[in-house]
């Protein structure tokens, strides 16, 4: 019977941990995103299910395109992140998507699979990170600098001389 | 010059005025605003490009329905998998189900109808209970500062028709239309970024009206060119970026008032127009938002105005997957009696 009890508030203590890990935003506290400020960044599920604060891959510049399963412009972008990476280097460019659609794993990793998009994702069908980022619609790029700073936010279809002009004025 | 076939169809085209009177001729300069009535023939295609890795596909398709501002008529689906007509249960529409293990790359789901759309304006139906449109959905709840703005707009109003033109206005004020993206449609964060498309400007002004108590019905559908730019046969991408929206508020009496407040800001010189009247350049596919399909399907999805796939439980994508689109020939137009 005890080990019954143990097991149970090992659960609960388990689950109340990853509650207050996926609830945290780090390093940001203002009204959402906004150009000239630091990035709100969160703790949110990978392709592999573990909760994950992306703001540690913030380490150099970084894009953040938020996209979802519906949207075929998105699939476009993904073709121009690529390109983009393979002209301006892995060291020097970040590339992470979220997508809004999801909500676990499952979704994040077929979205991966289907699309070959290598680039880290997360699920991102949450109330806290929509209304900080303002994701009202997609495709969405955020573009952060390397210490950190939003200095460019692409709430449409971007065209590739666009994003290899943005990719410069970030990497300054 | 013109060639022989030409010649022939402009003598026809001619003639065919000549005999009907109020019928349109595709020679002569189109006014949107006098055309009453498009009749098309309709192809919807849903094809399948690169089949989901995962297995056990389900697919929903959105079927049109008559009702008094459409005439669907001779529906006919050909498709190589096995398929049934469900109907959801909360607002009654109707859809395409099939469920299979796998599909190939090729697969053809093709959905034949004519359509004969109206120009519409106020609407009695009396079989609708208004307070079932006074329900937000998620994503169209108010906040402290959407009815602040309402209050201070519409203060002192109770006629809805009054109320609805304030807010009508305001919206077109306020909000900038932005074409090329894929809408979620949220009311607070189109409040405050002031930015979007159809379903942005529509989910706020719900918002906005159901805050004042005023019953507001959402419709789906699929954006036909405007009458003046059909040509005879068309085709155009049934997509997010093409999906349309457009509501109806309730006055009384049995009667909804239509508005379309994000073609009004696209079209400033139909904004009088929208406000009371839709033209014919739309098929509407569903009712409501944020309902569960049938049979259910494991995703959110916000509006039905196109085919909606799962494999395994996870949403296909759309463009990579599958797509679809629409192809229309243009039947006849008629405009208002003089």
């Amino acid at each position: 019977m005890k080990a019954l009890e143990r097991h149970i508030l090992f659960s609960l203590c388990s689950f109340l941990f990853l509650y207050l890990l996926l609830s945290a935003s780090v390093a940001f506290s203002g009204e959402g995103v906004k150009v000239g400020e630091p990035v709100p960044t969160f703790v949110l599920i990978d392709d592999k299910g573990k909760p994950r604060d992306f703001g540690e891959l913030i380490d150099r510049p970084t894009i953040i395109y938020f996209t979802h399963n519906s949207c075929w412009y998105c699939e476009q972008i993904i073709h121009e992140l690529k390109r983009a990476e393979a002209k301006f280097g892995k060291k020097n460019l970040r590339i992470i998507g979220i997508n809004v659609m999801a909500t676990d794993e499952e979704l994040v990793k077929a979205y991966k699979e289907e699309l070959d998009f290598t680039f880290p994702m997360f699920a991102g069908n949450r109330e806290d990170v929509l209304r900080t980022y303002r994701i009202n619609y997609v495709p969405v790029l955020v573009f952060i600098d390397a210490k950190r700073i939003v200095r460019k936010v692409v709430g449409h279809y971007i065209h590739e001389p666009e994003l290899f002009k943005t990719i410069r004025e970030i990497s300054k | 010059m013109i060639n022989r076939r030409e010649f022939l169809e402009l003598l026809l085209l001619t003639s065919g005025y000549t005999l009907l009177g109020s019928r349109l001729s595709l020679a002569s300069p189109i006014q949107d605003i006098e055309v009453s009535e498009v009749d098309l023939n309709i192809t919807y295609v849903t094809e399948i490009l690169k089949p989901p890795k995962r297995s056990n596909v389900d697919i929903w398709i959105p079927v049109p329905q008559t009702d008094q501002e459409q005439e669907i008529t001779g529906l006919k689906v050909e498709s190589p998998l096995p398929y049934r007509f469900t109907t959801e249960p909360v607002w009654k529409n109707r859809m395409v189900y099939i469920n299979t293990e796998r599909l190939n790359p090729g697969d053809r789901i093709l959905m034949h109808y004519r359509i004969k759309r109206k120009a519409t304006g106020v609407i009695v139906d009396r079989q609708r209970d208004p307070s079932r449109y006074l329900e937000p959905s998620e994503w169209e709840k108010w906040d402290e500062k959407i009815s602040a703005f309402v209050d201070k707009l519409t203060a002192g109003d109770d006629n809805p028709v009054e109320i609805a033109r304030k807010v009508y206005n305001a919206l077109i004020e306020r909000l900038r239309y932005i074409h090329e993206v894929c809408g979620r449609g949220v009311s607070t964060i189109t409040f405050e970024e002031k930015v979007g498309r159809c379903d942005e400007y529509h989910a706020l002004f719900r918002s906005m009206m159901m805050y004042r108590k005023i019953p507001v019905s959402w419709e789906q559908g699929m954006a036909l060119p405007y009458p003046s730019e059909l040509k005879k046969e068309g085709q155009f991408e049934a997509d997010c970026i093409n999906a349309h929206s457009w509501v109806r508020f309730y006055i009384g009496d049995g009667r909804w008032f239509p508005v379309d407040v994000s073609e009004a800001d696209r079209r400033p010189a139909l904004k009088e127009f929208y406000f009371g009247r839709l033209l014919p350049d739309r098929i509407k596919l569903s009712n409501g938002r944020g309902f569960t399909l049938a049979p259910p399907q494991r995703g959110i999805i916000n509006t039905f105005a196109y085919t909606y796939i799962e494999a395994g439980g996870i949403p296909a994508i759309y463009g990579h997957n599958y797509r679809n689109r629409i192809h229309y020939k243009l039947i006849d137009m008629r405009r208002e009696k003089q």
